[in-house]
């Protein structure tokens, strides 16, 4: 007799994305949560078409709670986040390749005025589902980095 | 919150694994020195409030703003060239080195 395990379709209801579907093997697991959201450590990470470029960081803790976030290289092409010393470690990261970045979206009074954390990037170790937010030492990169949705380069 | 007066030369032990030592006064600034395992974070508070302020605002707005509309604009600007997405200029520009 063999047995098979199937990967069961988990359900959660959000605002915006309504009901999702997710699978176990997608959560990821933020040990520390998020900068100011500690608490918040368990999300999946949503891309619906309407939407793109961006996803949406969804809380399985707290469903109401979700985050648009952007890759960050799409936004700046040379971005080169350089976590310090062992940061990466507690998400078993040891070198870049391991890892995905996912910035933080705002937006202003107006559609106009969005804006990406570049200073605060979140971190993804794919093959192990574990994330982390990191602040940047550099200074050179904005908590808000306008992006200017909607207006023609100049 | 726990408030202590320290001279220069002296420390601080926070648990077993934190020690913070002040170096020296210049005028109005402190120089401060801090031990800890390489597991713990350590941010200038000011830009730790700045990014939890960030994920706060994020967060709230994500439920109210009109987020397709805004992709549908950005999927616009990107659709030029690969190479020279029309605003990834911005990011070089000069005054956004400032410490922020």
């Amino acid at each position: 007799m063999i047995s098979v395990e199937v990967e069961t379709e988990k359900m959660v209801f959000s605002p915006v994305l309504g009901e999702t579907s997710y699978q176990e093997d997608e959560v990821v697991l933020f040990p520390e949560g998020l900068i100011g959201f500690e608490n918040n450590r368990r999300f999946i990470i949503k891309t619906k078409d309407g939407f793109k470029p961006f996803h949406w960081l969804l809380c399985l803790d707290e469903p109401g709670l979700l985050f648009p976030v952007i890759d960050p290289f799409l936004i700046m092409k040379d971005y080169r986040p350089r976590p310090s010393g062992n940061e990466l470690q507690s998400i078993g990261i040891e070198n870049s390749h391991d890892a995905r970045f996912l910035a933080v979206v705002t937006v202003g009074q107006t559609v106009d005025q969005v804006s990406v954390n570049l200073r605060g990037p979140i971190v993804i170790n794919t093959s192990r589902n574990l994330g982390k937010q990191i602040i940047l030492m550099e200074s050179q990169y904005l908590v808000k980095h306008p992006i200017k949705a909607g207006r023609h380069n100049n | 919150m726990l408030v202590l007066t320290r001279k220069p030369g002296e420390t601080i032990a926070i648990g077993k694994d934190i020690r913070i030592s002040i170096f020296e006064i210049d005028g109005r600034s402190v120089r401060v020195g801090i031990e800890a395992p390489k597991s713990v974070s350590i941010y200038r508070g000011e830009i730790y409030q700045k990014v939890q302020e960030q994920n706060r605002q994020a967060a709230r707005q994500g439920l109210n703003a009109d987020m397709k509309l805004i992709a549908s604009k950005l999927s616009k600007n990107m659709s030029g060239s690969a190479e020279n997405p029309p605003f990834i200029q911005n990011g070089n520009k000069k005054e956004q080195f400032d410490e922020q």
